[in-house]
């Protein structure tokens, strides 16, 4: 399976560092290259350095081979469009968006994302684990 | 896809109530055209600076209203009135927040009409294939240089 991340962030380096092990190729793509320097050293050739809502530049990420493309970008809006742009001009079958505000995930849904990863919910859900926890140690 | 925004907006009996949202200095020009047309407009930005943009006797003689706010932010737009706003026109500066609040005041806000400025001709030309009301500044500016160059007409 080949995978393109679009979004070079905390999150999308876990996140192909997952599919790295389970055998997957893996190409990520930002427009910062101090960021794609530091990935490429740790985890070697796997980042592509491009303006993450050019056309040619995901062109050249290959995301028109791509049979999943993980939207991790900064901003829903930023999210949504690329995921629509790689549903509708690269054809790709399975997009997968983070969300980061769950009211526009109608929007999301309404413009075909596969599947939709709610940041602020599994942080919350993480948050409340963590806290229960403590909580049951102090009690 | 449109050639100007003054096109589809005709100077009909009665004055069409506009929202644009972003207030750079391109439109901001629209925007004083518009009222000029003797349209009534309502202007959302962000930053309150790009106000001075906009002419001061039209804000006093309230055919151009503001709105300061974040239009990224759902809840915003919760909080905001639309049900008497004919024309919807998405021209922040930047192209992905235009396609966005396209998307939004078509499908969820349901205005009748709403036009979507981008900068980005690639772009511009993936969302052409959709019915949908595409300002494609580049493709604009081509047209005009095209016209001066060859058409000896004034740009």
């Amino acid at each position: 399976m080949y995978y393109v991340i679009i979004g070079a962030t905390t999150i999308s380096v876990e996140i192909m560092d997952w599919l790295m092990k389970s055998g997957g190729e893996v190409t990520l793509i930002d427009q910062d290259m101090k960021k794609i320097q530091l990935i490429q050293s740790s985890h070697g050739d796997v980042c592509s350095l491009g303006d993450p809502l050019d056309i040619d530049d995901l062109t050249n990420a290959g995301l028109g081979r791509a049979d999943m493309v993980i939207s991790s970008l900064e901003h829903d809006y930023e999210n949504l469009i690329l995921s629509q742009v790689a549903k509708i001009h690269f054809s790709v079958d399975k997009v997968v968006s983070l969300l980061y505000s769950s009211e526009n995930k109608d929007l999301f849904s309404m413009l075909g994302v596969d599947v939709l990863i709610e940041v602020p919910d599994i942080l919350i859900s993480n948050i409340q684990e963590k806290l229960g926890q403590f909580l049951i140690e102090e009690i | 896809m449109v050639d100007n925004i003054s096109d589809e907006i005709p100077n009909i009996s009665r004055p069409q109530k506009i929202m644009v949202v972003g207030c750079e200095k391109f439109s901001a020009r629209t925007i004083n055209h518009l009222s000029k047309d003797g349209h009534v407009l309502k202007v959302v930005e962000q930053s309150s600076d790009r106000f001075n943009f906009l002419p001061q006797e039209k804000i006093d003689s309230n055919s151009i209203s503001t709105v300061l706010g974040d239009y990224t932010d759902r809840n915003f737009w919760n909080q905001i009135k639309l049900n008497d706003i004919d024309i919807f026109i998405a021209a922040t500066e930047i192209d992905s927040c235009n396609l966005f609040l396209y998307h939004l005041a078509t499908h969820i806000l349901k205005v009748p009409k709403v036009f979507v400025i981008l900068k980005d001709g690639k772009l511009a030309n993936i969302y052409q294939t959709f019915d949908m009301k595409i300002i494609n500044i580049s493709e604009l500016v081509v047209n005009s240089i095209d016209n001066y160059i060859n058409h000896d007409e004034d740009i």
